[in-house]
This record gives structure tokens, C-alpha cells and sequence, in this order.
């Protein structure tokens, strides 16, 4: 059964429509394994999240879905710094530097679409002087962490 | 503010931005003391509790990317 409504899939496509760039998102996931391996904790939202973005990758033409196991991919997710899952790193204008750690459902369903579009190149509603006010005073690293619940 | 979060981050190179699902990571809540959600934590050491207009979270990140233009400002 699909996680994302028809209603909401053809709202999608248009909002999609206009995408000017490319968006591809990397899925650190771990899929069931028969095998019970030392120190991996089954995952309970990985499953759903794959489905998830697999739907949303059907929807919206200018996004890539790229999903690595964090076993199978150890050096990979090594080098990116994960080393939870599910987590989903946005690439497109987004460059990587936005990540979701968890199930985006429920409410937050609309952000990390919003996320996704708005890293394809939607507009982001941004004033210009806010714009400018980050550029101009925003030269060391900022990390902000967003702690949030579906429902 | 998690959608703020990723705006800004999208408009400047030296943002990050990540969004936690509380419950999922119990670990990270306990670490950052979520009470409640949204909780916006930036650079670790400054934190927003709820939802609040986008010109707050601006306002906290100038502030943690600027301290020392904070401090010579008149009081």
C-alpha cells in the first residue's frame, strides 16, 4: 500500500514541475538481515522511511534515490559521519549539508518535502535582506540541530 | 523551524542543518535536554524552546556566528 496518497502525489508533481535542479538524496538505511549481526540494533523506521522517499523519487522527476546499507557501506557512511539510521542527506542545492535523522512522517512529512523541493531549486520565500544579512555575517560554521515528532 | 532550518542552510554555505526525530533518537533528546518539541539547538550551546517567528532563529544564529560583535554592542 502506498505511504503517499494520490491526492498528495498529483499536488507533488505539480509543485515538482518546476524544479530547476537536480536532487539526489542518500538513504543510510540497514536492511533486515537474517544474520544477527554483534552490536546492529534492528531498525524499526528504516523500512518505512525507504518506501517513503522510493514513492517520493516516482513523484518528483528531478529527484535520485540513492539508498546504502550501513553495513554493506560501512566506509561510506564512515566518511559521511553516519552512524545512525534511517538518516537522509539532501543534496541538490542543499549541498549535503542537510540531514533528517528519523522517519519524517506525520507532521514533518511536509517540511522534509518542502526540504526536498526547495533544494531542487523551489523558491524558499526568503526576504532578500535576510538572504543578505546570513551571507555578510554568517563566515564561521553554524550547526543547527531540530529536534521534532510526527505528531 | 525545522523548515527555517533547512532554508538557511540551503542559502548559506556555512549552515548545517539536521532534524531529529525525538523519539527515534532517545539518545540525542537526553543529550540536548528535550523537554519539548521544537527544540532548536545551534552549535550546540544555544537553544530555542518551541516554535518561535523565523526572526528569533535568524536572530540566535547572527548572535552565535557574531559573539564578539554582541559583546561590543551597547547594553
Amino acid at each position: 500500500m502506498a505511504l503517499i496518497r494520490e491526492k498528495d502525489a498529483e499536488a507533488l508533481r505539480k509543485l515538482a514541475a518546476g524544479l530547476q535542479n537536480d536532487v539526489d538524496l542518500t538513504l543510510y538505511t540497514q536492511r533486515e538481515s537474517p544474520l544477527v549481526v554483534p552490536g546492529v540494533i534492528p531498525c524499526e523506521s528504516c523500512e518505512v522511511t525507504e518506501q517513503m522517499v522510493g514513492e517520493l523519487g516516482t513523484i518528483i522527476p528531478k529527484m535520485r534515490v540513492n539508498v546504502l546499507d550501513l553495513v554493506k557501506h560501512r566506509d561510506e557512511a564512515e566518511r559521511a559521519g553516519i552512524n545512525r539510521v534511517p538518516t537522509m542527506v539532501l543534496g541538490g542545492a542543499a549541498q549535503k549539508r542537510v540531514r533528517f535523522l528519523g522517519f519524517p512522517g506525520g507532521y514533518e512529512f511536509p517540511t522534509f518535502v518542502k526540504s526536498v523541493l526547495e533544494a531542487g531549486g523551489a523558491p524558499d520565500g526568503l526576504p532578500d535582506d535576510v538572504r543578505k544579512q546570513i551571507a555578510d555575517a554568517v563566515k564561521t560554521p553554524i550547526d543547527i540541530k531540530v529536534f521534532v515528532t510526527p505528531t | 523551524m525545522a523548515s527555517s532550518a533547512v532554508t538557511f542552510a540551503i542559502a548559506s554555505s556555512n549552515i548545517n542543518a539536521t532534524i531529529i526525530e525525538a523519539e527515534e533518537y532517545q539518545d540525542l533528546s537526553q543529550r540536548y535536554d528535550v523537554r519539548g518539541v521544537p527544540r532548536t539547538v545551534i552549535n550546540d550551546k544555544e537553544a530555542i524552546e518551541g516554535a518561535v517567528p523565523v526572526g528569533i532563529l535568524l536572530d540566535k544564529i547572527l548572535e552565535v556566528a557574531n559573539p564578539d560583535a554582541l559583546k561590543a554592542a551597547p547594553r
